[in-house]
């Protein structure tokens, strides 16, 4: 089956090269049709098993992160391209990788999952562990109801062998009870609370508390735009770590909390190495330099939830030059009536809107009174026009984009790229 | 009219079950309602009224958004327990948006895709039966404030006992029941619609339409509303028009 299946998908690749096209998902759909068990023969030959990220926001950096740190510590990782998340892409991702004699070169997996096709994953490969980072509510007429969420992510869990890592502090996801595995937290210290607010809490923050489940195995203790305080157990360690903004450090937390229940970490610096090193995942506070030497942040943003977190990164790092493109596609979510979930009242410098729905965003910001520099729904001129004001402006620029909008202006900025999402 | 007089002017704004009801960013609607009028010099008073929580006694404006199954399940019996009030309310010309969820709840009732029963409060002459269908896209209809857009998402089917007392008449999308061209409800004051969008947020003469009727009710007469520049808004009502389904 093994053999079938390799030989099948690589011919698969092989063919797609000859006709001059990379990345498809269609070895991964060859494969499944003609050999429905090769992914779990598979991923049974790595000897640390497979891991599995989910939840609402922050599974790309999370994935990449778990991935660097055990990459210091001495293991090969296999781990899906950015935010591919359908079983095919991952079934591509293993066939691209084997060798010709069906051996899967590497010690573990880790893989970025969301909870749909997580939940598909996992009827099929059982993973060692599972992360489950956030469930806030994301484009709900794509995925349905927060509560359904839960259920699909409390399913992955509970297919778990070992362990599963959970937020303390998001009550949706602290209280997923895994059938056979263990459960251990990750979380932040109390005096985080404002920066961190669950779904709940981001709809009526006034009568928020602090919650948390249990006591995390990583807490996160502080942070500022170069380093990261945590705690493992009662050791407090300080990290320096260049992705901004809080909810990169509360990813780190998570990530460390599940390096820990994979192997003991015996290189200590190594660990410090890879945690300074590591470097945004794409269009997820990546910074591209500009022509005009300004640097620019490119921000994804997918939901109310991920939207606010992210703003905070202003109070972090002055920016010279803010934008904000809405689309509206498919990818992005049709409907654009979140943004009025989100908070804008703390930006204070003037804010250019771009792509499709760039007059929603502005009518979205004159609402909370925050002064609009210009709205542009053609995103090639959006994005001379930002560029244009970043030159004028000098300093650092950053850009939060939906999804559609994120891929058509990195693309003008640093060409096109592999690893795109199959949205 | 200039600003000293009308900064006399004061509505109170009740938002109903911000917790629970809160979807697509409904709650948008409250923070339009109260800007149109800060803009224009009147004071805003906003009471969030949750479940067990009293309706304020002086009330001009109450609003109420869509939910998630969860959230109704967690009102219902409150609303109940608030039908009497909001009844009497409405008979007084109290005005009243009721978004989604909010607005199959002011109907008498809601019969789910089971065949389970959840009794409304019946302050909109209309009831609604779980479809197989999802309604779901940007949306255009006719009314007597101009042409409206939203995004509807719902499975519901909606019939009103008479279609005379839609809000509107649709031009694009299903409305109520995909069927009759009937988009919403208005009775007295009280307004119910599936769309989300906001609604209120690129349609501002309807928004400026809920601030005149309640100021025309608590103060017995008409109070002229300055005009306020909706360049924006339109941009964004004309957007939201042109883009697909």
């Amino acid at each position: 089956m093994r053999l079938i299946g390799l030989t099948v998908g690589k011919a698969t690749f092989k063919g797609l090269r000859l006709l001059g096209r990379t990345g498809s998902a269609l070895p991964g759909r060859v494969v499944e049709k003609v050999a429905p068990a090769f992914l779990p023969d598979m991923l049974t030959q790595l000897p640390q098993g497979v891991i599995v990220v989910s939840g609402t926001n922050g599974k790309t950096t999370t994935t990449k992160l778990i991935t660097k740190l055990l990459e210091s510590q001495g293991l090969s990782v296999l781990t899906n391209p950015t935010g591919s998340n359908f079983v095919r892409g991952i079934i591509s991702a293993v066939v691209d990788k084997a060798k010709w004699n069906g051996k899967l070169p590497y010690d573990i997996a880790v893989f970025e999952q969301d909870e749909a096709h997580a939940v598909h994953f996992a009827r099929v490969v059982k993973p060692r562990g599972v992360l489950v980072l956030n469930i806030m509510r994301d484009q709900m007429d794509r995925f349905g109801e927060i509560d359904t969420t839960r259920q699909l992510l409390a399913r992955l869990a509970s297919a778990a062998t070992e362990f599963v890592v959970l937020n303390a502090n998001d009550e949706r996801v602290s209280t997923i009870q895994p059938e056979n595995a263990k459960a251990v937290w990750f979380g932040h210290a109390g005096d985080l609370q404002k920066e961190f607010l669950t779904d709940d809490q981001l709809y009526l923050a006034e009568d928020a508390d602090f919650y948390q489940a249990e006591k995390p195995a990583v807490l996160l203790t502080g942070y500022d735009d170069t380093s990261v305080s945590l705690k493992v157990g009662d050791t407090p360690h300080r990290y320096q770590f260049q992705l901004s903004g809080g909810h990169n450090a509360l990813n780190l937390a998570a990530a460390l909390a599940v390096v820990y229940q994979v192997i003991p970490v015996t290189d200590t610096a190594k660990l410090a190495q890879a945690i300074l090193t590591v470097e945004p995942a794409f269009g997820r506070g990546e910074m591209i330099t500009l022509p005009s030497a300004t640097s620019l942040t490119l921000q994804l943003i997918k939901n109310p939830g991920g939207f606010s977190q992210a703003l905070r990164m202003l109070e972090l790092k002055e920016y010279a030059t803010i934008g904000i493109a809405i689309n509206d596609d498919y990818p992005d979510g049709r409907d654009v009536s979140w943004l009025w979930d989100v908070d804008f009242s703390t930006i204070r410098s003037k804010v250019l809107c771009g792509g499709v729905r760039a007059a929603d965003m502005a009518n979205r910001l004159k609402y909370d009174e925050v002064k609009v520099a210009g709205s542009l729904d053609d995103i090639t001129n959006y994005k001379k026009e930002f560029d244009a004001l970043a030159s004028k402006n000098g300093g650092e620029a950053i850009l939060f984009c939906t999804y559609t909008a994120m891929l058509k202006l990195r693309e003008m900025y640093v060409g096109a790229s592999g690893g795109l999402d199959e949205v | 009219m200039n600003n000293n007089e009308s900064r006399k002017y004061q509505l109170t704004i009740v938002h109903l079950y911000p917790r629970e009801m809160n979807i697509y960013g409904d709650t948008g609607n409250r923070l339009v309602l109260e800007r149109r009028a800060e803009w224009r010099g009147i004071d805003i008073q906003v009471k969030l009224v949750g479940v067990n929580d009293p309706i304020p006694g002086e009330t001009d404006i109450i609003i109420g958004g869509g939910g998630q199954d969860a959230g109704q399940g967690k009102i219902q019996d409150d609303l109940q327990a608030k039908a009497a009030d909001l009844y009497k309310l409405a008979d007084d010309g109290v005005v009243m948006l009721m978004i989604c969820g909010m607005y199959q709840l002011f109907g008498r009732s809601f019969t789910t895709h089971e065949g389970e029963v959840i009794k409304g409060i019946g302050v909109l002459p209309l009831e609604t039966v779980g479809g197989d269908k999802r309604m779901i896209g940007n949306t255009t209809y006719n009314t007597p404030y101009g042409e409206l857009v939203g995004y509807e998402n719902h499975s519901g089917v909606t019939t009103l006992d008479d279609p005379k007392l839609a809000l509107g008449t649709v031009t694009r999308g299903d409305g109520n029941n995909g069927q009759d061209g009937t988009e919403g409800c208005r009775i007295k004051n009280v307004f119910g619609t599936y769309s989300h969008g906001p609604v209120l947020v690129k349609n501002p003469a309807f928004a400026d339409e809920l601030l005149r009727l309640a100021l025309i009710r608590k103060y017995g007469h008409e109070v002229a509303l300055k005009p306020l520049d909706d360049t924006v808004e339109l941009a964004a009502h004309k957007a939201a028009s042109s883009r697909p389904r």
